[in-house]
């Protein structure tokens, strides 16, 4: 028999930093969807609030609380992030769909310029600080939560290399654009 | 000629640039245009079909003549318009359109032939013989005709996409437009503005009249400085609204780094940006109208106004002896700042009755030019005055005919202007375009200080549109006059007077095609191509209509437009395309296996966007079908392991989750029990087969459903659709997993041992039969087993966390090398299920029915589900349909070609007598003979009969039996052992 099963890291080089402009992993250790069933978004969201202290939130909005946070994810669908040793079968898969999606998907932090000219370049949403958006960034099905500072980047595992690639294409032609300026 | 120092030129840095390989000097703030008339250089390229001599013609994008070649590290890039290429150091331009060179063209004898070469000579001429044409007459056009020639080496500039968003955009910045940005910026409101100039300002960098007090161009520069530092304003010069789409969507294209000698190499070339806006306001000014009369084409004949850009803005005349002809109160401004400049004014030649002459300049009123004389260049006018004709010699001809409102982005949504008689042009229709006001000379505002005071105004009516509280702001006092334009399309007479240069369409050809009927705009225009040109007949439109409402003696508006599309200015087929090239054009998927498969040189294939890969060649293999063959082999007597975690993989949960996959499914879903696994068929609502898969039951409301690779997005939007449109009564939800686990298949008669070699729980017949899943564990981490076989061969797939699938991977290849085995690739994987006549998407191609591929009793009697209905049309249970069969050629050697057609062994290979095509095919080791899945007309009832299989294309042609798809283990034994 196997002892155990090594994880592996990503092949990609992050953080990736020019200037002000840098992307980087931000490490989730778990990530669970949950997609109540008909008529019980009331109880799970009761539920959620008395297990974390955390709100489920609206579309295109994102709730936390420390570590945990709620990410609207879609149409009756949304992404708990970072868990815990809470296991959310035992609390609310009677009344919600609920999956891991933990290695499916990796969360990256952009820091962008105040006008988000790297976003421009990937994005096709208009970047509105503390929404959350479903949405093809440089082609790719993603997550994006957009930030003050620029954005939290959700993309699946097999699309990492070629989403870090356009990324840091964006980051350096806007590093070099900003730099012609002056 | 440069003459002044007053310019917007920076002296101080020079600039040296080559034209047809001669060395020449420039400043920085030069265009090409205004660097090469500095030069004394007025003759710039040939015209496209007389190859006549010509020059500049504007100082802008509307620019039809002066198209240059540029050479930039390699790559030509042609038709470019030197009006607004900005000049650095080494830069090489290239005339065009001439050979051997641009003062002596041999090309240009097609002037002398120009009888013969009218207005659609092409579908009158070059008919006999009939042979000619493909062999000598078209091959000899082709040759001769186009502007510019395309790069001999391949493309490699480098463009980038972006997306913008703001309240209001504002496109010009010019006089109306600064005002609109400033009104907009200072209210609050979210400002974009743009310009396709390299200095914003628009007329107020080309003119010399004051606003409050400062120079015009002075008082453009601190605006649009003040907009830049404004936090709620971005300014965009460089860049170009080049089309309006629906939603309120804008295509800019800024220029980047292309007009740098050496830019960064991250800078891209140009930036294609696509605009969002709440609101609209359009300053785009109006572009100067040219008179057509006899020789009207010759370099050193410009716009009035050209002239005047040339003077102010760049310091060089562009002649020491300049005649200004006009119709316009505007055309005078030419004369008064050419006097004011030292510069030596010839005539004055107005063609209205009653306006004063200008002192101090010979002025003929009343009177038209006929005619200009010069070989290479102008050397001369002939005036008309009454019936006193004057030549004069002269070296530039400044003509003005009025003004056109550059109106094109409002007609891409389909609006057509409307003509506006008091000021003899076309103007937007009034709100014609939802959310843009239109401001300025692009509404027929043509004094600066009312074209300001029309961007404030627009800019208040889009502010309350937006519910954004007013700011007052004052319009500076400036010049306010009177346009006064007497409408003068063409002077009659004889000779050829031009209306279109770049397409070389004159007064005659619109003659012409009025004669031959031809008498609508759009027949006019497709017949003589009068606007069809890179310029979009910017200078020649409102001309060719005027003259054609004079020739069937229809009022202009009746007479009507064609229809302005984007884009404005040429785009590049890189910019449109930009971050697409290479392997940019689509995303990678890699599976978690990719770098072992890299390390054991592993050939990927792409299947849809994955890599996958396609065999792992062993030491001393030399060819792909040894590695191939040996897998098969493998597989078949011991065990090989294969990555196929991109198979799609949807969770399914709910209450009705049983419900829902009986209504997508043909067969019956809900039956199925718990920890068994179960075939389905996917139709589509047509009937027509969709995909297939495997469904699981994790629990009494859970199931886990598989897809193909290729189906996998479409039937996650397929169960979205169902759920939100057709069912929204079923309470189940979807997700995709297909990333969160890493999926392996163990194939081949040792892939239990090798499992319990890993696993930690027991793997027997007992513990997971045939079509069953188990919960397992490797280590501590735990995974998922099914038992489901792709090869024909007893066999598993096994799930685990995708993060651990690296390690699982070598885990398992480790293990299997042990029993002497290892990986399989996507060739060897491809000849397991031909051999079982397993289908893909070759088969399931989008055009099958469920009978065609013998699945007609998969369709559930005791239930619906989607496509049911429509899957027993006559039409899709006919046997006339083609159907799956095996093929396998009657020589062994013989080898089957996929994508080949199948005919009956006593007809001809004709499409008529097509009796279905080759799907897939493979050389099978198993068999030792190459063996294949077609579609043929009535297959089930034709097996052991032989055809024809011919393939056209690769010219093969060769006998092959109709057989069962199922060529190994017929009964199914093995997989069941």
């Amino acid at each position: 028999m196997v002892d155990s099963l090594r994880k592996s890291e990503l092949t990609v080089n992050l953080p990736i930093k020019h200037g002000d402009l840098s992307l980087s992993q931000e490490v989730t250790n778990t990530i669970f969807s949950i997609m109540p069933f008909k008529g019980k978004h009331r109880k799970i969201a009761s539920r959620l609030k008395e297990e974390f202290n955390i709100d489920l939130p609206g579309p295109n909005l994102r709730t936390f609380k420390g570590e945990v946070s709620i990410y609207w994810v879609g149409l009756d669908q949304w992404f708990i992030i970072n868990s815990g040793d809470v296991d959310l079968f035992h609390l609310i898969s009677d009344d919600a769909a609920i999956t891991d999606q933990s290695d499916g998907w990796i969360k990256m932090s952009l820091i962008d310029t105040q006008n988000k000219d790297v976003l421009a370049r990937l994005c096709p949403v208009q970047p509105i600080v503390e929404t959350v958006v479903r949405t093809k960034l440089a082609g790719m099905m993603s997550i994006v939560f957009f930030t003050e500072n620029g954005a939290e980047l959700f993309f699946m595992r097999s699309m990492i290399e070629s989403a870090v690639n356009e990324i840091e294409i964006a980051i350096k032609s806007v590093a070099a654009q900003k730099g012609a300026n002056g | 000629m440069r003459i002044s120092t007053v310019s917007l030129l920076d002296r101080s840095n020079q600039i040296s640039f080559k034209f047809d390989g001669k060395r020449l000097f420039g400043y920085a703030g030069d265009t090409l245009a205004s660097a090469l008339l500095a030069n004394n250089v007025k003759l710039l390229g040939r015209s496209f079909k007389y190859h006549r001599p010509r020059g500049v013609l504007t100082a802008g994008s509307e620019e039809p003549n002066a198209l240059v070649s540029i050479l930039k590290h390699g790559q030509l890039t042609p038709n470019l318009r030197a009006t607004e290429v900005e000049i650095y150091n080494n830069l090489e331009v290239f005339s065009q359109n001439r050979w051997p060179s641009i003062k002596f063209d041999i090309l240009r004898i097609n002037d002398f032939l120009s009888p013969f070469l009218g207005a659609g000579f092409y579908y009158k001429t070059f008919m006999w013989p009939k042979s000619f044409w493909e062999k000598l007459y078209e091959p000899i056009i082709r040759q001769a005709a186009g502007l510019g020639r395309l790069s001999p080496v391949a493309d490699n500039s480098k463009h980038e996409k972006a997306f913008a968003f703001c309240d209001i955009l504002v496109i010009g910045a010019g006089p109306s437009g600064i005002m609109s940005a400033m009104t907009a910026a200072l209210s609050g409101a979210q400002v974009i503005l743009v310009d396709e100039d390299f200095i914003c300002g628009g007329r107020l960098n080309s003119e010399t009249f004051k606003v409050d007090g400062k120079a015009a161009f002075e008082w453009a520069k601190i605006n649009v400085s003040k907009l830049r530092l404004m936090p709620n304003v971005r300014v965009f010069s460089r860049t170009t609204i080049v089309g309006l789409y629906d939603g309120n969507n804008y295509a800019g294209i800024q220029k980047v780094g292309e007009y740098l000698e050496n830019p960064n190499e991250d800078l891209p070339d140009s930036v294609f940006w696509r605009i969002v806006s709440k609101k609209c306001i359009l300053c785009t000014g109006a572009i100067e109208r040219p008179i057509a009369f006899r020789n009207n084409d010759r370099p050193g004949i410009m716009m009035a106004s050209a002239v005047r850009t040339y003077l102010n803005r760049f310091g060089v005349t562009p002649g020491k002896r300049i005649i200004v002809f006009g119709n316009n109160d505007d055309a005078r401004r030419t004369v008064f700042d050419l006097q004011a400049k030292g510069v030596k004014v010839i005539a004055y030649v107005d063609s209205r009755k009653d306006v004063e002459k200008i002192p101090k300049v010979t002025s003929f009123i009343n009177s038209v030019v006929i005619n200009t004389h010069g070989v290479n260049l102008l050397s001369g006018i002939t005036i008309k005055t009454g019936d006193i004709t004057t030549f004069l010699k002269c070296d530039c001809l400044a003509i003005s005919g009025g003004w056109n409102p550059t109106i094109h982005l409002t007609s891409h949504l389909g609006s057509k202007p409307i003509w506006n008689e008091a000021i003899s042009c076309f103007v937007p229709q009034p709100k014609a375009v939802p959310d843009m006001e239109i401001a300025g000379a692009a509404n027929g505002v043509f004094s600066t200080r009312m074209a300001m005071k029309s961007g404030v105004f627009r800019a208040r009516e889009v502010l309350k549109s937006l519910d954004i509280k007013y700011e007052h702001i004052d319009v500076p006092e400036t010049e306010d006059e009177n346009y006064n334009c007497e409408p003068l399309w063409h002077v009659k007479g004889s000779g050829r007077a031009w209306l279109d240069f770049q397409n070389d369409v004159t007064v005659k050809d619109l003659k012409q095609s009025v004669q031959e009927n031809m008498i609508s705009v759009e027949h006019m225009k497709r017949y003589t191509t009068q606007g069809m040109a890179t310029d979009q007949g910017k200078n020649s439109n409102v001309n060719s209509i005027g003259v054609m409402s004079e020739l069937t003696g229809r009022e202009i508006e009746s007479t009507g437009t064609t229809t302005f599309r984007p884009p404005f200015v040429p785009v590049s087929i890189g910019a449109m395309g930009a971050g697409g090239s290479g392997k940019r054009f689509a995303p990678t998927r890699l599976t978690t296996s990719h770098h072992f498969n890299e390390e054991n040189n592993a050939p990927s294939v792409e299947a849809g966007l994955w890599y996958r890969p396609n065999w792992f060649p062993k030491k001393g293999e030399t060819s792909w079908r040894q590695s191939c063959d040996r897998e098969v082999e493998m597989v078949r007597s011991k065990v090989g392991v294969c990555d196929v975690s991109t198979l799609g993989k949807i969770d399914v949960q709910g209450p009705d989750s049983a419900a829902l996959l009986d209504f997508v499914y043909t067969n019956k879903i809900s039956s199925l029990k718990l920890g068994k696994i179960r075939y389905g068929l996917m139709l589509r609502e047509d009937g027509l087969v969709m995909d297939d898969g495997t469904c699981a039951r994790l629990g009494s409301n859970h199931f886990i459903i598989t897809t193909t690779t290729a189906a996998a997005g479409q039937v996650m939007r397929h169960l979205e659709f169902v759920l939100q449109v057709l069912r929204p009564d079923i309470d189940a939800q979807v997700i995709s997993v297909t990333e969160q686990w890493a999926q392996f298949s163990i194939a081949g008669p040792r892939s239990r041992d090798l499992l319990n070699e890993t696993c930690n729980e027991e793997i027997s017949e007992e513990t997971i039969s045939f079509m069953s899943t188990l919960s397992v564990s490797i280590g501590d981490i735990s995974a998922c087993l099914f038992r489901i076989s792709f090869s024909g061969e007893h066999a598993y797939e096994i799930a685990v966390p995708a993060s651990y699938g690296d390690a699982m991977i070598r885990l398992l290849v480790s293990k299997a090398k042990k029993f002497g085995g290892g990986p399989y690739g996507m060739e060897a994987l491809n000849v397991l299920r031909i051999e079982k006549g397993f289908i893909t998407h070759a088969e399931i191609d989008g055009r099958v029915a469920a009978k065609d591929i013998g699945m007609l009793n998969m369709i559930s009697p005791d239930k619906t589900c989607i496509g049911k209905a429509m899957a027993n049309r006559p039409g899709l249970i006919s046997d006339q349909r083609e159907q799956l069969v095996g093929i396998k050629p009657l020589n062994e050697d013989e080898v089957l070609l996929a994508g080949a057609h199948i005919y009956c062994l006593d007809e001809a290979p004709k499409r008529v007598n097509n009796q279905g095509h080759v799907t897939s095919v493979c050389y099978s080791p198993s068999l030792k003979s190459s063996i294949g899945l077609a579609l043929v007309k009535n297959g089930q009832k034709r097996i052991g009969e032989k055809f024809k299989m011919v393939d056209h294309l690769r010219n093969s042609e060769i006998i092959v039996n109709v057989t069962s798809p199922v060529f190994f283990d017929k009964t199914g034994s093995r997989v069941r052992g």
